[in-house]
């Protein structure tokens, strides 16, 4: 980077902001909630790759921010424009988290579009028709799985805890030095907590896939407690990235993390190549962001064509295996065949298939969801 | 006796300079770890400096694919627009509540203040709904209304505050010379209450540069500002990105500045607020 290559963007700014031109071309709007690692993946690889497949049209991406609120973002401009009674919406895929896309779903604002595409034969997890209790087959398709695991400072901690139980253990012993970001700005604090209801409420599985009983909430008291009294010796960190930084800069030495920002960001020199990932049991959750495209998108066969690209075998094993290190969204074995054996195992490294089969848990339906986080303000963090 | 008073002024001088010390490094200390992690590549823990510098965060931030010198020229675009747009009403408005017999002064006032007295994304999410209707969405005239608004409130407060401290005796001499009440405004009210509506000009232009929401709401997907593409980067901790971000929106903003100091004296500015 050169202050003269500087000069010439800013001169070509210039120029594009004075004489602002109308493009000929068609405009493909893709909104993407999401860390800043996923509206980089479309920027710089999804978006060019679909530009040279089909000349004339534009990719234009805007992103909105991790969590549920970052999609929340992406509901309400669609909320707003159904509301005018607009007949062509300006978003033309949306790329959201598991719950917002459930309740846009009921909403009525998504299109059934997965018939149309080639690759929508190629998704038979659970998660492709089941978003958090609401049915959403034909209307998404998962772009990828993440999965959430405790990273750890292997020098400073050459035993790590194996399970909710022995971290317990562990933090009495060491106090302060596992740190989360409870079940504010960012889902790995989220995934902690609820796997640790997983643990110690009992009976995960209905809380899993349902059926939903309000009075169940009343059995929880002893597993917040637990959790009040575990807090006591954690240090908070300010969301999901805030806690790798934190580990990166010392201030604790194991946390719960997303797997591919763990990894994106140990490529990138911001968090000690030494750091490892445990996948403590009896398990923590993971979960899909899916593409959907509303229900009024302008282009809606452009909008197909890109999703059916997006989850095309190679595009799956190149942009998200390869360069970002999610786990695919499509079915793994459609992908592996594009893959070389050590792209793929790098992803296992730390958390084998295997554990990842055993250790890796939905996160629980819709109104189960908000009670346990409802519990937590109510009965862990006041 | 002499001792005394010698030791409290040693007292008084070791304070000013422990206080001054402390606001010095208060200032500057977090602007130099900006800096410092502007051109950071590499930093880790246990390690006090980065290990390696450069600048491949730059080229990130401005490859091609993420348009973010067009992001920055319509950011400043947008700014400028807004300023004139709430100058444009803040000038008149400041005017007649500072000197006009108006009922009611205080509610219209305080109706200037409504944007900001609600949670930003329920009032933005509305304004949406109704743009759309229009059909203001994406375009750069509906993200310089959504500003505007928001700058309103800052424009007409300190406007009617620097028209309400020119000296009524003033415009009355003029008057008595035979000026006439248009002549009155533009030769000696304004200029007297210049600096005052220049700084609202500063801080309007300050807040259409930073802002994310009503951005996001009304002007996404075809119009983008630079906090639209940096917002996540900067929320989540990429210190990278967060600092250069924040050095470039620097930029404007203290040209800006310059701008204005030189339009008007330093002394004249002095005297902002008073």
């Amino acid at each position: 980077m050169t202050l003269k290559s500087v000069l010439t963007g800013a001169i070509s700014g210039a120029v594009i902001a004075v004489s602002m031109p109308a493009s000929a071309e068609t405009q493909l709007n893709v909104i993407t909630g999401g860390s800043q690692n996923m509206v980089e993946y479309v920027t710089d690889y999804l978006g060019p790759l679909f530009e040279e497949k089909y000349p004339g049209v534009k990719v234009r991406v805007t992103g909105t921010g991790p969590g549920d609120a970052g999609s929340q973002k992406i509901l309400e401009k669609l909320e707003a424009q159904s509301a005018a009674g607009k007949e062509q919406w300006d978003i033309d895929v949306i790329v959201a988290a598991q719950k917002k896309t459930g309740e846009m779903k009921e909403m009525g604002l998504l299109a059934d579009f997965r018939g149309n595409i080639e690759t929508g034969k190629m998704v038979t997890r659970e998660t492709a028709e089941n978003a958090l209790g609401v049915y959403v087959g034909g209307y998404v398709m998962p772009m990828f799985h993440s999965q959430t695991a405790i990273a750890y400072n292997p020098a400073l901690v050459p035993n790590p805890p194996e399970s909710y139980d022995e971290l317990r253990e562990w933090v009495k012993k060491y106090p302060k030095q596992f740190g989360y970001n409870g079940i504010k700005n960012g889902m790995s604090g989220v995934a902690f907590v609820t796997g640790w209801m997983y643990t110690y409420a009992g009976d995960a599985k209905t809380l899993q896939s349902g059926p939903y009983d309000a009075a169940k909430k009343e059995t929880w008291a002893q597993a917040y407690a637990d959790l009040k009294a575990f807090n006591e010796n954690v240090t908070f960190t300010p969301g999901n990235a805030g806690t790798l930084d934190m580990l990166n800069r010392g201030e604790i030495v194991m946390g719960p993390v997303w797997v591919d920002m763990f990894y994106s960001w140990q490529g990138d020199g911001r968090i000690p190549p030494n750091l490892k990932l445990k996948l403590i049991a009896p398990g923590m959750p993971g979960q899909p962001y899916y593409y959907a495209t509303p229900a009024k998108a302008a282009n809606k066969e452009l909008a197909e064509k890109f999703i059916e690209l997006a989850t095309s075998p190679a595009v799956q094993a190149e942009g998200i295996v390869n360069r970002f290190n999610w786990y695919p969204g499509i079915d793994a074995d459609h992908v592996k065949a594009s893959l070389d054996e050590k792209v793929w195992s790098k992803l296992f490294t730390d958390v084998t298939p295997l554990e990842l089969a055993q250790k890796g848990k939905p996160f629980p339906i819709g109104p189960y969801f908000d009670d346990i986080k409802e519990g937590y303000e109510k009965q862990v963090s006041n | 006796m002499v001792q005394a008073t010698l030791s409290s002024n040693w007292v008084r001088m070791t304070t000013r300079v422990l206080t001054m010390s402390l606001l010095a490094f208060a200032i500057f200390g977090p602007i130099t770890n900006m800096l410092l992690w502007a051109v950071a590549e590499v930093w880790y823990f246990p390690y006090k400096l980065p290990l390696e510098y450069g600048f491949s965060f730059w080229e990130r931030v401005f490859r091609p694919e993420g348009n973010a010198t067009e992001a920055l020229f319509s950011s400043i675009w947008i700014a400028l627009l807004t300023v004139v747009v709430s100058l444009g009403i803040a000038i008149p408005a400041g005017y007649a509540l500072a000197r006009g017999k108006m009922p009611f002064r205080y509610l219209i006032m305080l109706l200037f203040l409504l944007p900001q007295a609600f949670p930003a994304v329920a009032v933005h999410m509305n304004v949406a709904r109704i743009f759309y209707g229009l059909d203001l969405t994406g375009t750069v005239m509906g993200v310089v209304l959504v500003h505007a608004s928001q700058g309103l409130v800052f424009a007409v407060w300190i406007a009617t505050a620097a028209f309400a401290a020119v000296d009524g005796e003033l415009e009355a001499a003029a008057r008595n010379m035979g000026a006439g009440r248009w002549r009155t405004f533009i030769d000696v009210t304004l200029p007297l209450a210049l600096p005052g509506i220049m700084a609202s000009a500063i801080f309007v232009f300050l807040i259409s540069m930073d802002e994310f929401t009503g951005t996001y709401f009304v002007g996404a997907p075809d119009v983008v500002t630079l906090p639209m593409l940096l917002f996540t980067s900067s929320m989540e901790g990429n210190y990278q990105i967060a600092s250069i971000s924040s050095l470039i929106l620097l930029v404007p903003s203290v040209g800006f500045m310059l701008f204005i100091e030189r339009f008007l004296k330093a002394d004249v500015l002095a005297k902002v607020g008073s």
